[in-house]
């Protein structure tokens, strides 16, 4: 192991992580003015800054202020940082009347599947209820559990919030269209969708 | 009396080789000697730490583009990392490594030093390495004008044709 080599181990984390995200900036707004045929100088007169001042900006080597980059940002009509939102983790207490019908059928169950049909949609269906879920439940009062099905065939069972069940519908719909579109093979029946609500 | 002097590699990422000048009957080739020089130096800790992160991103993530680079008259130094010092809460940097960035794949490494003044001339430690950077970088500009730096990706693959002078 070389000097390079024994300077490199003992090199905190924290150092690595900050001079990997400043470069991070300066490479992104780099990118932005390329996309937009712009120079650091268009983008030092929107700012009303000098060029050696916006030159300094991108060398990588300059810490931004939040206020400097979010002017940056302004000036471009681009998103230069973008922040982790974690996800919340499912909220699983339903109100009396939806719990009693879990134990018949199961938080996520499913049944009567065309098995044309299982093997696509289920996965991409169980997300999309899901996330209608974790990211809305917080915030309403009222859950229904659905059954999604067409005219013959149930292919789900969810939890959604009522307040987005129309929505959902949509989405659904689009879904399985696309899935069909994309091969023959679904044997999709062209039956309106429909979706039962239980728990009213 | 002139000193000849060849080009070895030095470190190898992903996106950048860097390769090093090793002047003739010197034991470390001249970035092994910076690196050794200054690797105990308390009070360049952290600027050796964040030149070290530097070279290591911009090698394995970034490749060696101009702007990373400070331009040195015809040669550059690699980030004289001063204002990032200064946001390490360390209030001044006077650490330089001077260079020749080749292509944003291939940067010949060579000395550097502490620059203590605004201008390199007054800086001692510097002033040598800063020099022979650029007497390096004028000759690999002559001599790929007159006969060619032959450059496969991150590969110099003529090395053994190009003569330099110390």
């Amino acid at each position: 192991m070389d000097a390079f080599d024994r300077i490199a181990a003992r090199t905190p984390q924290g150092t690595k992580r900050f001079v990997s995200k400043m470069l991070d900036i300066a490479d992104r707004i780099h990118e932005i003015l390329e996309a937009k045929g712009m120079s650091q100088k268009d983008l030092a007169k929107a700012l009303g800054k000098s060029e050696s001042e916006i030159s300094k900006w991108l060398s990588g080597t300059h810490n931004l202020e939040l206020k400097t980059i979010t002017k940056i940002e302004e000036a471009l009509g681009e998103d230069i940082l973008a922040v982790v939102k974690p996800r919340k983790a499912p909220h699983l207490e339903f109100p009396v009347q939806e719990v009693s019908l879990l134990p018949s059928l199961s938080t996520w169950g499913r049944m009567d599947f065309n098995p044309h049909v299982e093997e696509m949609a289920w996965p991409a269906m169980t997300k999309l209820v899901l996330n209608e879920f974790t990211e809305r439940q917080p915030l309403v009062k009222s859950m229904v559990v659905c059954r999604f099905s067409t005219e013959d065939v149930t292919f789900g069972l969810g939890i959604v919030p009522k307040s987005s069940v129309g929505h959902l519908q949509e989405r659904l719909k689009t879904m399985f269209s696309a899935m069909r579109d994309q091969s023959q093979s679904v044997g999709m029946p062209d039956d309106e969708l429909t979706l039962i609500e239980f728990g009213k | 009396m002139k000193n000849f002097v060849t080009i070895k590699p030095f470190k190898t990422f992903r996106k950048v080789k860097y390769y090093t000048f090793h002047v003739e009957e010197r034991a470390q080739s001249e970035t092994d000697a910076f690196f050794s020089t200054y690797e105990q130096v308390e009070d360049l800790t952290d600027d050796l730490n964040v030149l070290v992160t530097w070279m290591t991103e911009i090698g394995e993530n970034r490749g060696a583009t101009t702007r990373y680079f400070r331009p040195e008259n015809a040669a550059e130094a690699l980030p004289p990392p001063a204002y990032v010092m200064a946001e390490l809460t360390i209030d001044k940097c006077d650490l330089r490594l001077y260079c020749v960035r080749l292509t944003d794949n291939i940067v010949i490494l060579a000395n550097g030093g502490r620059k203590e003044s605004n201008a390199v001339q007054d800086s001692p430690e510097a002033l040598a390495s800063f020099r022979f950077a650029n007497k390096m970088a004028q000759q690999l500009l002559k001599h790929k004008l007159d006969r060619g730096i032959d450059i496969q990706g991150k590969e110099i693959t003529n090395l053994e044709d190009i003569d330099l002078w110390d």
